[in-house]
């Protein structure tokens, strides 16, 4: 999980990137030179710096309160045109299926938060789940299940080739779960929107893991 | 003057109260920087919920102190972060038979030493055998498929862990039994210092695992052999980060425990405590998810070992 985060005209960011904070705190500022931006290393170091100091800007996942934080969305990020992504369930033990998960511990990089982790998942994948470990970054999910911390993890499947460069564990697919939002950018309410800042490339996005920014509320 | 007797009564009142009802967490720990980071860790990431009040000590703080100080602050869970504070721990334990006081601990070997403790659960610091050799063979340019280990006895459980592990990694661990000829510290001593670099010679792995183990490792065999038998052409990779120093130069590469990884780690087992109604018996131990990683790339060219340089990005390298 990335998160960078700016006390004032800045950006705040709440995704499991597979980079780390400051590769992405590099690559965002290279996008967004004018505005200062701050890396945390967990949701609860990012949730607890927008109580004391919001930033202007936050790119968050769709469970980001934003309109009780006081936040419009703004824009959409997308690969190849498609908002939503898929998150498969893996184990590497065959018992575990559809029928029986919630009585295994599941492994999840945290990008909605302690607190909305359970519902989450309950949305996700139709069932309740009693024992949960959460991390901050997708890279330590495998170790997880090859010590068997986790009996499954929750990854999004786009990662799965990346890591099995470094991890060669054989896995079972369990599930792939109902589909989950990329980012998006959300603006405090009232604040106007230059959105010139925000014109980004192709190539641009792709740096940051997309291929394009749809604009859903022109302010 | 009613206002003063008002505020007199809630001073009271909220002494009274907070002394009946207690301080959330409690952590004791040594005073040095990497316990008081991890505390503060721990702090930072559970402070928005939940009270914490951090108690270091020093070699001359007593168990009567300590004693003093859990019963003072009645925390729900007590965090331990050294061997002394865990010995404090089980020491409580003992004299408080009849307490339910839930204790997550962090230090070595926990798994054995508080087996029989069924307050407590948490972290074991060693670094699991499984993030060192996937961790090497990442950034080593020659394909890893074997791996060679040196071991004691004690060592057996965990390695047969690790050896499941590697097998589905597509590794060979393969063992060498340090103890063959007694287990008294002068026959490993002279095992090691009469056999060691044939066994090297006779299993021609692609790595060499160091367990940190004082018998093994020590005054009579580190100098004589383990230093010499690390420059033969087979990289020494190991836990302790300090082995692929500059000063040191033994490990090619080593892991080390990330100290905010930890504190999240003790994190969850709190959290797990205090909002899931989990026990430690059911928690039980976890080892070290989140490692520091350090190539000593200068000891990988004396022993003309290549690396993957786009594979370096996560890792501190020594040139």
């Amino acid at each position: 999980m990335i998160l960078t985060t700016v006390s004032a005209n800045g950006i705040a960011v709440s995704y499991d990137y597979l980079t780390t904070n400051e590769e992405t705190k590099v690559q965002l500022y290279n996008l967004f030179s004018k505005y200062k931006i701050e890396a945390y290393p967990s949701f609860s170091f990012f949730e607890k710096s927008q109580k004391l100091k919001p930033a202007d800007f936050v790119i968050a996942s769709s469970y980001f309160d934003a309109e009780v934080l006081g936040y419009k969305k703004y824009a959409q990020f997308q690969i190849n045109e498609s908002d939503i992504c898929n998150y498969t369930l893996l184990t590497i033990n065959p018992k575990w299926n559809i029928n029986n998960i919630q009585d295994g511990k599941i492994g999840l990089v945290d990008f909605v938060g302690r607190k909305k982790i359970k519902p989450f998942l309950e949305n996700i994948l139709g069932t309740k789940f009693k024992r949960i470990k959460r991390v901050t970054k997708p890279e330590l999910l495998y170790p997880m299940l090859a010590m068997q911390s986790v009996d499954m993890i929750l990854i999004r499947t786009a990662y799965i080739k990346k890591i099995q460069e470094k991890y060669k564990l054989p896995t079972f697919e369990i599930t792939i779960c109902k589909k989950i939002s990329y980012p998006s950018i959300y603006v405090k309410e009232n604040l106007k929107v230059n959105a010139k800042d925000f014109q980004l490339s192709r190539e641009q996005l792709q740096k940051i893991g997309f291929t394009s920014l749809r604009v859903t509320n022109h302010k | 003057m009613n206002w003063v007797k008002v505020i007199l009564l809630s001073f009271i009142l909220s002494n009274l109260w907070s002394n009946a009802v207690g301080e959330d967490v409690l952590i004791i720990r040594s005073s040095s920087k990497d316990f008081k980071e991890i505390s503060s860790g721990i702090d930072a990431e559970i402070n928005e919920d939940y009270t914490v009040v951090d108690y270091p000590i020093n070699p001359s703080t007593t168990y009567r102190e300590v004693e003093k100080k859990i019963t003072k602050v009645k925390p729900k869970v007590l965090v331990v972060l050294d061997k002394s504070s865990i010995q404090f721990a089980k020491i409580y334990t003992e004299n408080h038979p009849l307490t339910n006081l839930p204790i997550v601990a962090m230090g070595l070997g926990l798994k054995n030493s508080l087996a029989k403790y069924p307050h407590f659960c948490g972290v074991t610091y060693e670094v699991p055998g499984y993030h060192i050799i996937t961790g090497f063979r990442y950034i080593s340019k020659k394909p890893i498929k074997s791996i060679l280990v040196f071991f004691r006895k004690k060592h057996v459980k965990m390695l047969k862990k690790v050896k499941e592990q590697m097998k589905l990694e597509g590794i060979r661990l393969i063992g060498v039994h340090v103890e063959k000829e007694g287990a008294t510290h002068s026959n490993v001593t002279n095992f090691i210092n009469n056999n060691f670099i044939n066994e090297l010679k006779k299993h021609r792995t692609d790595a060499v695992w160091v367990l940190p183990d004082e018998m093994m490792l020590s005054k009579e065999t580190f100098e004589k052999t383990w230093i010499p038998a690390s420059k033969i052409g087979i990289p020494f990779v190991s836990g302790i980060r300090k082995f692929s120093s500059k000063k040191l130069n033994f490990c090619s590469y080593s892991c080390a425990p990330n100290n905010s990884g930890i504190s999240h780690q003790m994190s969850q087992f709190i959290f797990a405590i205090l909002e899931d109604e989990e026990t430690p018996k059911n928690l039980g131990f976890e080892e070290v998810l989140e490692v520091g990683q350090t190539l000593n790339l200068s000891k990988m060219n004396l022993i003309r070992k290549k690396v993957l340089n786009n594979n370096l990005k996560k890792i501190e390298v020594i040139r």
